[in-house]
């Protein structure tokens, strides 16, 4: 048999056994870590923080539901609530007497948007089961931001689920459907040649 | 002359290959490394330490996929230094391979070439992927600290893989090398973790510093300020100066019992 056919079946049944680990990889289920959910009265062109992370690591999935009675805007924003409350605090000061910062206006948000415009990681309209989803790339803060685009109030139910998973199962299993055939078609050769070369021991033997 | 050398070479090299990664050795392996790298990934180092910094991060995350993929790699390396190596001493082998046009220095380079280097590639490959893929921003941002992680992790296996070779060149027997290089590199981590606790009991850096010659990752987990001791910080508070000069230093100690074995090869091993 040539080397290079010995060479490619042997890479080939390296990528196979890679595809193998990751799909065993892959079917390890995530654990719920922490789980929030609320009730929230948004008033007209409003809108509010409703969730904030800090320290989510890429193993970290954050999943939010939403049902609301009307349209609702969704943010996740990669960053802090610090920075946003510092931010609005900046640009637009409370009024003296007043508690600082429990909801906000749209524009105060569309210009905090476009001055930070790298840390909308989703941004979502919806009103009966929207779910945004997200894992992030890096150590990151989240920060969940809920409007109201109407000209009325909205009621919003939400829930907010943390998972852990050791690994990003979609992406696992993308890529194991990815190298296991590829591994397969390496090794065809090899393992042809390795079994007619096993077949003429036997005649010969025979 | 010169023409001619690349070939034998590739064969001393092949034969060797074909001998240290015979099927299924080479895919268990692969398995392993890609199974571990996945399982083992955690970011709960980083949460738990001082160190927040992005280096540290990445500094966490290397080092937590390391560890049993680390020790598989250590059997792997140890057992085609030591057994395949070993054996080939015992059977003969190597004056079939000493009968080829080829220097000594060569053949020693096409066998430690297979045993180590391929070793070492499976084994980079697979986990800088996996990192990659696990958490892509970190990797790429800090590819430089995972790779010297990578570098102060490895030291103290290629060192005690230089130990094992000149091992088995002296005593020519695989099985007891194993054992030795083993027992070696067992003892090696005990001894690095009493240095570290007899360094925060008398406060002293000397410890560390001694050991860090042999284990570098020593002195990178402290300049990353990911000890799990506290006030550790105040003992030894390494510059990255002096992380790379051990980790240097620990190369430099490892590649002069390399140096030994193919000094001795060359001249004084005798079949």
């Amino acid at each position: 048999m040539k080397r290079w056919t010995v060479l490619l079946g042997r890479c080939g049944t390296a990528l196979i056994a890679v595809g193998l680990a990751m799909f065993l990889v892959s079917l390890i289920p995530q654990a719920t870590i922490s789980s929030f959910q609320g009730i929230r009265s948004l008033q007209r062109e409003n809108c509010i923080v409703v969730y904030y992370q800090d320290n989510l690591t890429p193993q970290n999935s954050l999943t939010v539901d939403i049902t609301a009675n009307n349209t609702v805007k969704a943010y996740l924003l990669e960053t802090n609530f610090r920075m946003i409350y510092d931010w609005l605090n900046e640009h637009y000061p409370p009024a003296p007497g007043t508690r600082p910062f429990l909801t906000f206006n749209k524009t105060c948000l569309t210009e905090f948007l476009t001055a930070n415009p790298q840390i909308t990681v989703i941004e979502k309209e919806g009103a009966e089961g929207t779910i945004l989803e997200y894992t992030p790339t890096k150590m990151a803060d989240v920060t969940l931001i809920l409007c109201n685009p109407n000209p009325s109030t909205v009621e919003v139910n939400y829930k907010v689920s943390v998972l852990l998973g050791i690994a990003p199962g979609v992406k696992l299993q993308t890529l194991g459907q990815i190298t296991v055939p590829i591994g397969l078609a390496l090794t065809a050769l090899w393992t042809a040649g390795s079994f007619k070369a096993k077949m003429e021991e036997h005649k010969l033997q025979g | 002359m010169q023409k001619g050398k690349g070939k034998p070479f590739l064969e001393v090299l092949a034969s060797a290959i074909n001998e240290d990664y015979r099927f299924p050795i080479l895919e268990i392996f692969v398995f392993l490394y890609a199974l571990g790298t996945f399982a083992l990934a955690s970011f709960a180092g980083i949460l738990s330490t001082m160190g927040t910094s992005g280096e540290a991060v990445a500094y966490s995350l290397t080092t937590s996929v390391l560890g049993t993929p680390l020790f598989v790699f250590l059997i792997l390396v140890f057992k085609n230094l030591a057994y395949g190596f070993g054996s080939d001493i015992e059977k003969g082998v190597i004056q079939t391979y000493l009968s080829y046009p080829l220097k000594r220095h060569q053949i020693l380079s096409a066998k430690l070439l297979s045993a180590i280097g391929l070793s070492l590639l499976i084994l980079l490959s697979i986990q800088v992927s996996a990192l990659y893929l696990l958490a892509p921003d970190i990797v790429a941002n800090f590819f430089g600290t995972v790779m010297l992680t990578y570098a102060a992790s490895l030291s103290p296996v290629l060192f005690v893989s230089g130990i094992i070779l000149l091992a088995t060149l002296f005593i020519r027997r695989g099985g007891l090398s194993l054992v030795f290089g083993i027992v070696l590199y067992f003892a090696l981590s005990i001894v690095s973790s009493m240095a570290t606790f007899m360094a925060f009991a008398t406060k002293s850096p000397v410890p560390l510093k001694v050991i860090s010659l042999l284990y570098p990752n020593t002195v990178l987990s402290l300049f990353y300020r990911m000890q799990f001791f506290p006030g550790m910080e105040q003992v030894w508070a390494p510059t990255f100066l002096e992380v790379a000069l051990y980790i240097g230093a620990s190369y430099a100690i490892t590649a002069f019992v390399f140096a030994i074995a193919y000094i001795y090869f060359c001249r004084r091993f005798s079949t």
